[in-house]
């Protein structure tokens, strides 16, 4: 298969698209999780946009969201789910496939 | 997909992570404030007469430098949380626990240097014993922080390096550049490279 050949309908599109790539790639590195604020922050999104990529991710089963208490302040903590680092990690070897495909 | 579409998107990754790791509390106004403190500490005692080749002034030295970092230390926390909070992030954050960590083990040896240096009446190799180790301890905060703190780092490292050998005689003198003009020259990096002013890439 040649590299223009893949389709976007092969790739993840949940994760394609940059904002919501962003967030599960700050996810990924951030072992354990992470606060909204550092999430938002990482991906370097608006709180509305955040939120509606943050929902997208939720539905599909990518990320799994915890509300608490910490020092009487309200904090969401959203984490990776299994199924979401799966995912990640397929789209990213089919990402390195295409770029080395590309180099040859 | 094309291969220069597939490495945008291996670059939003990277940032993304890139950002995920980067410790960017750090205010510049606490770094200045603390190159002011140890300059006053250095000022306070150049006006007592004491400096640390003598062991006869280990206890006003004592004092006087326990207060600089004393001080020192407490500010950084308060203006560090006070930065961080007014961005709505948290300040105990993940990374945050990470980078103290880092930082914390160089901290721990000069406090231990400190005291051993302190019981046993040899505090003339006390300053270059203190830069080495905070120079251990802001390298540590380099590795989520950045260059600037890495180039900090470097520097309080040389200057305990030579000061080993070189300024036994004048170590109020190491204290006042070191601790005193180091991070002063780190606050202002941080004010001159970004908007808002704290330590990142």
């Amino acid at each position: 298969m040649s590299p223009a050949a893949l389709k976007i309908d092969d790739l993840d599109r949940v994760i394609h698209e940059r904002a919501r790539l962003a967030i599960v790639s700050a996810l990924v590195a951030s072992s354990g999780g992470a606060t909204f604020q550092e999430l938002r922050a990482a991906a370097g999104l608006t709180d509305g946009n955040f939120s509606v990529h943050l929902r997208i991710l939720e539905e599909a089963g990518y990320t799994a969201i915890e509300k608490s208490f910490v020092d009487r302040r309200p904090r969401t903590n959203v984490r990776l789910t299994s199924a979401g680092r799966r995912a990640f990690k397929s789209y990213l070897a089919v990402l390195e496939g295409i770029v080395k495909r590309g180099r040859r | 997909m094309h291969p220069e579409e597939a490495e945008e998107h291996l670059a939003v990754i990277r940032d993304a992570m890139e950002r995920t790791t980067r410790y960017t509390g750090v205010p510049a106004y606490a770094c200045l404030t603390a190159g002011a403190l140890s300059l006053m500490g250095a000022g306070a005692c150049w006006l007592m007469e004491i400096d640390f080749h003598s062991p006869l002034h280990a206890r006003k030295l004592a004092r006087v430098w326990a207060s600089v970092c004393a001080l020192g230390i407490l500010q950084f926390v308060i203006l560090t949380v006070l930065a961080v909070r007014r961005r709505g992030e948290s300040a105990w954050s993940r990374l945050a626990q990470r980078v103290v960590a880092a930082v914390l083990p160089g901290i721990y040896v000069g406090a231990a240097l400190s005291a051993f240096c302190g019981i046993t009446g040899n505090v003339d190799y006390l300053p270059p014993f203190w830069c080495l180790c905070y120079g251990t301890s802001v390298l540590g905060l380099g590795l989520y922080a950045g260059w600037k703190a890495n180039l900090v780092g470097c520097l309080f490292l040389l200057a305990g390096t030579f000061g080993l050998h070189l300024f036994k005689e004048h170590g109020v003198g190491l204290m006042a550049v070191s601790f005193g003009g180091f991070h002063l020259v780190l606050g202002v990096l941080i004010l001159l490279r970004h908007e808002p002013r704290r330590l990142e890439d």
